[in-house]
């Protein structure tokens, strides 16, 4: 069979899948495995009954293997017992109070019986489990005390069995364990106090016969829960009664602390359970003497050898005991008998100094600097050999160079071994010493608590943690985590690791018997030593194995000299096969019985050395020593996992008891409080960390299903785990967000103010701007949580999505609550959140299109249409805001807001959204200081050229059609509608004669005329809130033409610029005619090139002989024209001066208007007044001279103007005539300013050649 | 795992000792056969293992896609549902 099958093809098939089965992802998190397969057990699965199948054991150790059998079951139905007691939680809490009448108080006790029966009978299997306990431990302890007692006897000596002392031990530890339990669950012995009553009251509704066998149990259920450390004292009352106990027991107590000092221990509850059994095995010792029995020291007995007892005692006087719970192991040995006739500091720290040194020696904050050098180097170590494991040439080396490579392996893996094993037992020791020792009311309030309102477990765990314990907690798990995921690489390469391992085991099996004890078996059969020889040659029967070729040497053979000279490190195949878990406990036993200093043979007489040579002794201790992980390297992945196990972490049974609740909220459990310290910390080396205290719940969760199988558990961590996920998430995606949004505000900010130095700017900042310890998280796919995987980047993403939309509204909304100078604040905040998305996309490559983001942000899903909630907005603004409500001053280019007048009233916007967190605008508070401080220096001059460049980025070509369109239109209502009606007006009231008047009455006389003249049009209630306003709008809307005219030609200008130099072809179309030529075709004939052409034409920036003010007012000026009829009130251009004194024509109207405008100021309701240049600005003339100009009346204007007839009298005589009134020269200065304006726009029509009424069907 | 019927009849293997040696060596070699099987099965969760562990990750990459582009036909849609409605009077 095993030659027809070879499995190495199939492995070779299997590798040679054309599947990539490498992670996607950088692991964070500790190995998961959704199939779990064990092929080695934790058990001798045969109960060691093959030991018959070997050569003269199936009468040897019969006794002790059965005993070894019997306690192991006891063992595995004590752990389960302690299982079913530590997760029990009270049912009677539960239960209704009885009430109502007899039958009905009868009837509810009835059902609370029934409810109970089933918890209480469960739990009765302790009272069995006690019975049967006892009296195999004290057998097992009788075989060997008989033993110790024939010896003393000087009968025959027999070398005991180390194993079954060491079983012995750990059943002791069983019931330790199963007592402290027992004894904390208060809550048993009230449920049975319930079930008690409820019994004795409904007793005649049960059957008899069950009456009465529950009445019987009850009898001896009673004392039982009543009693504390009733187990314990029960062994020790029975084991004392054992003849030669002491002897036993004191053995007992030596192997612990010598198992300890060997560290033949790989697990941690392997170490604490040793330490825990070595003092409660002193207990046991321990006797006050009766009259029936001597009183026995435990501390003074010949056996103990107080001071190595006191070596680990002192380092350890609190010990993890199961799940949450302690020992308290200096209290147990104090309250000892004989405890007194010993100086306590012994076995514990006396003094402030030690005590002082006990508490450093827990604290995991000083062991982590050791841990972190040890994994580092460990997992550069692991790393060179599981490259090493990978080659492939591994398989083909030679057979000693591949036996090297194996044990190397070996090593390294028992070195992972220590390395996880002092990590997580620094860790459990550390919380249980959290836990023996509570905060004092000082340190809880320092930590913001109270101690009053605080509970047992706050007391010990929330408010007991510093932050530097926290942050040490979190490494120490990351670490632990960290090695375990690196060790299963080697584990997970299973074919090539398992074979070496057990290649490994096999060679230092076979070395140890071909070589290390092929001679001395040669001796002893060759010089008969009666002693050893019988048990050498059944060793070397045992477990020898043998090459093909080589005969199977018995003792005949083994005498002759061929054997002595020979070299036996070939006499056996390299396999990979461990021993059998029987054959390896047979080795180790008779090895161990050959090597007992009390063997006769092993003592040397003054005439003869010792059967077995010193070196040989050394060689088999040292195989002793090496043999003992064994086991534990056969069950590699099992014992990675029980090392990496940190499910003590969230286990809180006892203190859920010890604090009468029925939970505790998230805020006090371990995990969370790990987590949430991280957060804590913001950007900072623990950040990727974030997921290792979350491997708490996955290992606590395992022991729920496995350990406990209690569902109820598995419900609550679930619980837990989803409540602080999503918190997690939450926060996560915050502080995400905020890191990337204040790395692209400060990018930014930098590039506006040139400021330099992360000093500048506040802590977050400068947190912000260093390293990104969420890259690592950001790395992550997936997460595993309680055995599922969740998809941790898509959740990131869809936050990171609904932030960016939220930031992207808020700036909109902003925009939407105030005028147009704050268009500059939602520039920045889109360039911000642009920048941000492009940083976050590197990372979250899932993540939305920044433009489809905007789209929905800003509403402008619409086809084709433009509209968008920006452009609205600025519609709105510029209409209802920014030209009726400013002046326009031309010396600054800048739009002000003058006073606030009846007819000028800002339009009616939503409220200012309000600021929830900082990093929905700049990110930290300070940078948002800092944008709006930039942003109140650049708004408080008024609205100009940047306000309108930004406006122009907001919006967009589309925005930018959408607004001049409307504003197009806009200005032809102004002109076709609410001025020509002024225009009308003012015609109606023009004095019938304006005839200028002549030069002789000087200046002041001019001046005079036409202020008479115009008396009546100046007491023209609508003069300033309609005429004036009206052509306020008009100028306005012209001003910000013209400015967004030149923020275009500026934006095509830097277009232009990225574009090739004249004549050259877009190198679009340099890439189509190389496509269209490979693929044979001339660039005229191909589709492809004609596309090019086109879409770099459409995409082009505008001419620069383009402008958007022609069109606009080649819009304005056919309205105009329709209109033309009332305004020039039939003075066409080609007639004659002749009716220049008596005409209405637009100029006269325009003429009074300006005369006016520089002499009636708005007279307020309380009786002020304010002038019309400051209120108005300079719009006002520009909208004149924009009509004149229209109407073809421009020079008409010039010629009989009343202002510039007045300037004229007044320049002409001021030489000559005396010093002019004040009025008069306020008059001619305010005129000058105007005319100045009106010439500069005069002289730009010009030169852009705007259309007249008359000319404009030319632009057409 | 133990067979004492194979045991005996090999060419020392004459007396017992001899006989439950060479028994022994077959057990070695049996193990050896059990053992290969056991690996198998061992290397067998660990590929199902990983694959299912690369699987998702693959998937979970291909179902963000996928997610990220049922956004972008959502939105086209909506862009093109404006187009089929009546304009706005």
């Amino acid at each position: 069979m095993t030659e027809s099958f070879d499995a190495s093809h199939v492995f070779s098939q299997m590798a040679a899948l054309p599947i990539c089965l490498d992670e996607v992802q950088a692991s964070l998190q500790g190995p998961t495995q959704r199939l779990h397969y064990e092929a080695v057990g934790e058990r001798n699965p045969v109960g060691f009954a093959d030991r018959n199948g070997f050569e003269g054991y199936s009468l040897q150790f019969a006794d002790e293997t059965k005993g070894l059998v019997e306690l192991d079951a006891l063992a595995e139905r004590g752990g389960e017992l302690a299982s079913l007691v530590y997760t029990y939680r009270s049912v009677a809490k539960a239960l209704p109070p009885t009430s109502g009448d007899e039958a009905n108080k009868r009837k509810m006790y009835s059902a609370s019986f029934e409810v109970l029966e089933p918890h209480i009978n469960r739990i009765k299997a302790l009272l069995f489990f006690k019975v049967d306990g006892i009296q195999k431990f004290c057998t097992n302890l009788h075989l060997l005390a008989r033993n110790v007692v024939s010896s003393v006897k000087g009968k025959e000596k027999e070398i005991p069995c180390e194993a079954l002392y060491m079983q012995l031990l750990y059943t002791l530890d069983v019931f330790v364990v199963l007592d402290s339990i027992k004894d904390a669950k208060a809550c048993i012995n009230n449920d049975f106090a319930f079930y008690k009553r409820a019994f004795q009251l409904c007793a005649k509704d049960v059957e008899k016969s069950k009456a009465e066998q529950i009445t019987n149990e009850m009898k001896d259920l009673q004392p039982f829960w009543g009693l504390r450390q009733v187990l314990l004292n029960d062994l020790k009352r029975e084991v004392q009664a054992i003849p030669g106990f002491d002897e036993v027991v004191a053995t007992m107590a030596s192997l612990a602390i010598d198992y300890l000092d060997n560290e033949w221990y790989v697990l941690p509850s392997e170490k604490h359970r040793l330490i825990r059994a070595s003092a409660y095995a002193l207990w046991l010792l321990d006797t006050h003497g009766s009259d029936r029995e001597p009183k026995i020291n435990a501390f003074k007995h010949k056996k103990i050898a107080l001071k190595n007892f006191g070596r680990w005692l002192k380092r350890y006087p609190i010990v993890p005991l199961y799940g949450d719970m302690h020992a308290n192991l200096q209290q147990l040995l104090g309250a000892m008998p004989n405890f007194a006739t010993i100086s306590a500091s012994e076995l514990f720290p006396a003094n402030a100094r030690e005590q002082a040194k006990n508490v450093a020696q827990y604290d995991v904050v000083q062991a982590l600097p050791v841990f972190r050098k040890q994994a580092a180097s460990y997992i550069a170590e692991l790393s060179a050999n599981d490259h090493c494991c990978k080659a492939p040439f591994i398989g083909s080396l030679p057979r000693d160079e591949r036996t090297a490579f194996a044990q190397r392996l070996v090593d390294t893996v028992l070195k992972g071994f220590r390395l996880m094993l002092s990590v997580n037992s620094v860790m459990m020791e550390f919380i249980s010493f959290k836990f023996s020792k509570p905060a004092s009311d000082e340190l809880i309030a320092r930590r913001g608590g109270s101690a009053s309102s605080a509970t047992d477990y706050e007391k010990v765990l929330r408010y007991n943690l510093g932050s530097q314990e926290k942050t040490a907690l979190v490494e120490c798990l990351a670490l632990l985590k960290g090695v375990h995921t690196a060790m299963s690489t080697i584990a997970g390469r299973l074919r090539e690791s398992e074979l070496l391992v057990r290649r490994a085991i096999h060679e230092a099996t076979q070395y140890f018997i071909h070589t290390v004890m092929g001679p001395p078996t040669r001796k002893a059969v060759k010089y008969d030593k009666k002693l050893i020889r019988h048990q050498l040659m059944q060793l070397r029967n045992m477990c020898a194995d043998w090459s093909d070729g080589v005969a199977i040497m018995d003792e005949d053979r083994i005498k002759s000299k061929q054997f002595k000279g020979s070299d036996h490190t070939k006499d056996y195949p390299a396999r990979s096969v461990a021993p059998s878990p029987t054959q390896l406990w047979l080795i180790r036993a008779t090895v161990q019985a050959l090597c007992d200093e009390r063997a006769p043979h092993m003592k040397a007489t003054l005439l003869q050395d010792p059967d077995l040579p010193k070196e040989t002794v050394k060689d088999m201790k040292d195989f002793l020593h090496k043999s003992a992980s064994y086991p534990y390297l056969l069950r590699l992945p099992a014992t990675l996992s029980s090392l990496a196990d940190v499910s003590y972490m969230w286990m809180r049974e006892y203190h859920l008891e010890l604090c009468m609740r029925v939970q505790f909220p998230v805020s006090m459990s371990l995990p969370a409080i790990l987590i949430e310290h991280i957060q804590s910390q913001g950007n900072s080396v623990l950040m990727p960390l974030l997921f290792s205290p979350m491997e708490t719940y996955n290992d606590a969760s395992a022991s729920a299903l496995r350990v406990h199988r209690q569902q109820f558990l598995f419900t609550e961590i679930e619980a837990e785990l989803n409540l602080i996920f999503d918190n997690v998430l939450f926060n996560l995606s915050d502080q995400i967000f905020k890191h990337f949004k204040t790395r692209a505000a400060v990018a930014l900010l930098q590039q506006h103010s040139n400021a330099d130095g992360e000093n500048a700017y506040d802590p977050e900042v400068r947190q912000a701007t260093g390293k990104n310890f969420f890259a690592p998280l950001l790395g992550l796919r997936r997460v595993h949580l309680l055995g599922r995987s969740v998809h941790f980047a898509r959740l990131l993403t869809q936050r990171m999505n609904a932030k960016l939309h939220d930031s992207l509204d808020l700036a909109i909304r902003r925009f939407e609550a105030r005028d147009l100078g704050h268009v500059l604040e939602l520039q920045r905040m889109l360039r911000v959140c642009r920048l941000t998305h492009e940083l976050l996309s590197e990372w979250l490559p899932d993540i939305d299109p920044f433009d489809q983001l905007m789209t929905y942000a800003n509403a402008s899903v619409t086809f084709l249409s433009f509209s968008s909630r920006i452009l609205e907005h600025a519609k709105e603004t510029i209409k209802l805001d920014l030209l009726p409500n400013y002046a326009y001053r031309a010396n600054g280019h800048t739009f002000q807001r003058p006073m606030k007048m009846p007819f000028t009233t800002e339009p009616e916007r939503d409220a200012l959204p309000r600021l929830r967190q900082h990093h929905m605008l700049f990110g930290t508070k300070q940078l948002n200081a800092e944008f709006q401080f930039a942003h109140a220096r650049q708004t408080q001059s008024g609205v100009g050229p940047i306000h309108v460049e930004a406006l122009l980025e907001v919006l967009g070509e589309g925005g930018l059609n959408g607004l001049l369109a409307d504003l197009r239109a806009h200005v032809g209502d102004l002109i076709e509608f609410d001025i020509t009606g002024y225009v009308a007006a003012v015609q109606e009231a023009l004095p019938p004669n304006s005839k200028l008047p002549g030069y002789e009455y000087g200046a002041s006389g001019c001046y005079l005329y036409f202020d008479a003249k115009l008396k009546d049009l100046a007491g023209y209630e609508e003069l300033h809130s309609g005429v004036v306003h009206n052509f306020r709008r008009l100028g306005n809307a012209v001003v910000l033409l013209q400015m967004l005219d030149a923020a275009v030609q500026a934006q095509a200008t830097s277009t232009l610029l990225h574009l090739p130099s004249y004549g050259g072809d877009h190198s679009v179309v340099k890439a189509a005619s190389m496509v269209a030529g490979a693929h044979g075709e001339s660039p005229e004939d191909s589709d492809t090139v004609e596309m090019a052409r086109q879409v770099t034409s459409l995409c082009s920036p505008l001419a620069s002989n383009a402008s958007i003010l022609l069109r606009s007012l080649v819009d304005a000026a056919t309205v105009m024209a329709r209109v033309k009829g009332t305004w020039l009130a039939g003075d066409s251009p080609q007639s004659d001066l002749s009716a220049a004194d008596t005409t209405k024509a637009f100029y006269k109207v325009w003429s009074a208007v300006q005369f006016l405008f520089c002499t009636v100021p708005l007279e307020m309701t309380n009786g002020q007044t304010l002038d019309n240049v400051v209120l108005f600005g300079d719009g006002v003339p520009l909208a004149g001279a924009l009509c004149l100009h229209f109407l073809g009346q421009r020079h008409r204007f010039e010629l009989f103007d009343f202002a510039q007839h007045v300037l004229a009298v007044f320049s002409s005589s001021e030489g000559t005539s005396q010093q002019a009134d004040t009025t008069l020269r306020e008059f001619i200065g305010r005129y000058m300013t105007l005319k100045a304006i009106t010439e500069r726009a005069h002289a730009m029509f010009d030169t852009s050649h705007m259309p007249t009424c008359f000319n404009v069907w030319r632009y057409t | 795992m133990f067979s004492k019927n194979k045991a005996g009849g090999g060419k020392v293997g004459a007396n017992s000792e001899g006989s439950a040696t060479r028994t022994v060596q077959k057990d070695w070699e049996q193990r050896d056969f059990t053992q290969t099987l056991q690996l198998g099965l061992s290397q067998l969760t660990l590929f199902l293992n990983q694959f299912d562990a690369t699987t998702r990750g693959r998937l979970s990459e291909l179902n963000s896609k996928l997610a990220k582009l049922e956004r972008r036909l959502e939105l086209v849609e909506a862009t093109l549902f404006t187009v089929d409605q009546e304009p706005a009077q």
